[in-house]
């Protein structure tokens, strides 16, 4: 009956993507360098689970389903957000839509914060 | 605007991290030692995670404020959370948490528990909750004075179980929930190609996108919480479970509340019954099913025609059976009323006891949990 056992698992991985994202925009999208790589292998992995079953991670169910209902990208647009962060592409479009993705996880983090945490 | 902003307010932060530092007593027992530790890490990472922050504002090298922002109010929850919780508990952690701590260290041996026993605090604003990463629990103030709850400590014991990672002790239990899982989302894709083939009303549509966002985090993890509950000691939790039911008045079928994180109270039952059938517990199951019939007529509430459609027999069963494994799997103990394990005896005789003589049970109660005092005191002077 706990609320903030509840949710704190979820709302760690929450937290730990939206910071993923986030490290990924400070960064800069053609920053390649390594520090920075294994943060954008991360996320690539996961964009791309969000278009196809292979190379799902279980552990992230839950995110990709609420990814995939709550962030309207199409499936290839997925496809592509994944492919820049692999190849470093940083035009307009790919800051656009990793800076939207960036946005609704972070506000979903914050309302499952108040949820847990109360206001 | 902004980086003024953040100029000044992560500079405050800084400084209110440091005095919940300064604040942590210098005088805690050894059982609180990790959760110190705990709390010092995860200060030390918030502190320098603002003081990345702070440079990046200061040198404006970014013109990305709204990551900016975003990195800081993070960093804010963060602090928030950890002084609502880990800091407070060792400001304010009372002697009678020992009866608590003892217990818990009891319980982890009886079952034979694969990680640390947590500690507990008596500060609950909220029922019985966990913080898995602080391994800190808490309970409401008066809790270590009663027995008839204490059950749902098992249940707070399974949150840890699915939430820490990279231990591979942990495997069995999360790969029969994501084993689990899989079976939800297909259940969940089997309505929503109904739903689209039909023309029903547009609230159904609703109800199931808020069943898709409450599944797997909320729901699924608690009956699985429920299911180790139920393993691990037997018919007094779902005794516990129904007298809380009974205790607080809300719809056991509700569906229809979006912000509820807990699946409905009905459906938990089923659950913990079918448990206790898989676990060869079939007369207590019968037993609690009797009162709980009885309940629900009292109640006179019924489960809305979507009711069954969100939580079907077969779907909880899987559910139940997939956890069952995950428990065996851990190598936990099973509950077992012939076994050697005080802790769970007592809570069933507890239960037993209220309901053979309920106007005598306070007064058997308070006997009992002078004899767990007892225990607890001598443990403190021969560990």
């Amino acid at each position: 009956m706990s609320d903030l056992g509840l949710y704190s698992g979820w709302y760690a991985q929450l937290r730990e993507y939206s910071e993923l994202v986030d490290q990924v925009l400070l960064a800069g999208l053609a920053n390649l360098e390594p520090h920075t790589a294994a943060s954008r292998k991360r996320l690539a992995k996961l964009f791309r689970s969000l278009v196809g079953k292979a190379d799902t991670d279980p552990t992230l169910a839950s995110l990709r389903i609420w990814m995939s209902r709550h962030i309207k990208l199409s499936p290839s647009q997925w496809q592509m957000l994944s492919e820049a962060l692999i190849q470093g592409s940083s035009d307009n479009a790919t800051v656009q839509q990793l800076e939207e993705v960036a946005r609704k996880l972070d506000l979903y983090r914050a309302q499952v914060f108040y949820d847990m945490r109360g206001r | 605007m902004l980086s003024l902003y953040l100029a000044g307010s992560v500079a405050q932060l800084q400084l209110r991290a440091q005095r919940l530092v300064g604040r942590i007593p210098r005088d805690l027992p050894r059982e609180y030692a990790a959760l110190e530790q705990a709390c010092r890490t995860q200060i030390n990472a918030i502190v320098a995670g603002l003081g990345r922050l702070a440079d990046d504002t200061r040198d404006n090298k970014s013109k990305r404020q709204s990551v900016q922002l975003r990195v800081f109010r993070r960093l804010v929850a963060d602090l928030d959370i950890l002084e609502a919780t880990g800091i407070m508990a060792l400001t304010r952690r009372h002697s009678d948490d020992h009866l608590l701590n003892h217990l818990i260290e009891q319980i982890r041996n009886e079952i034979r528990y694969p990680l640390a026993a947590p500690v507990v605090s008596s500060l609950s604003q909220q029922y019985f909750q966990i913080k898995s990463d602080l391994n800190l629990l808490f309970v409401p103030l008066a809790e270590g004075d009663f027995l008839l709850h204490l059950p749902d400590l098992y249940h707070e014991l399974a949150h840890p179980l699915l939430s820490v990672v990279n231990d591979p002790a942990l495997d069995p239990f999360q790969n029969a929930f994501y084993r689990a899982a899989d079976h939800v989302m297909c259940h969940l894709d089997e309505l929503e190609r109904r739903e689209s083939r039909r023309y029903g009303p547009k609230a159904y549509g609703i109800l199931l996108k808020q069943w898709a966002d409450a599944w797997i985090p909320f729901w699924l993890t608690e009956l699985f919480c429920d299911a180790f509950a139920t393993c691990t000691l037997g018919a007094a939790y779902a005794w516990a479970h129904l007298h809380l039911i009974a205790k607080r008045g809300d719809n056991p079928f509700e569906i229809w509340s979006g912000a509820r994180s807990h699946p409905p109270d009905e459906a938990r039952l089923r659950v913990m019954l079918l448990c206790l059938e898989k676990c060869g517990e079939g007369f207590a199951a019968g037993r609690v099913r009797k009162q709980w019939n009885e309940f629900k007529s009292e109640i006179e509430l019924e489960p809305e025609p979507e009711y069954p459609r969100c939580l079907p027999d077969a779907l909880l069963s899987t559910i139940a059976t997939e956890a069952k494994i995950g428990v065996e799997g851990l190598g936990c103990r099973l509950a077992d009323s012939q076994g050697n394990q005080p802790v769970s005896q007592l809570l069933n005789a507890a239960w037993e006891q209220f309901w053979a003589a309920p106007e005598s049970y306070v007064d058997w109660e308070r006997t009992e949990i002078e004899k767990l005092r007892l225990q607890a005191r001598q443990s403190r002077v021969h560990p």
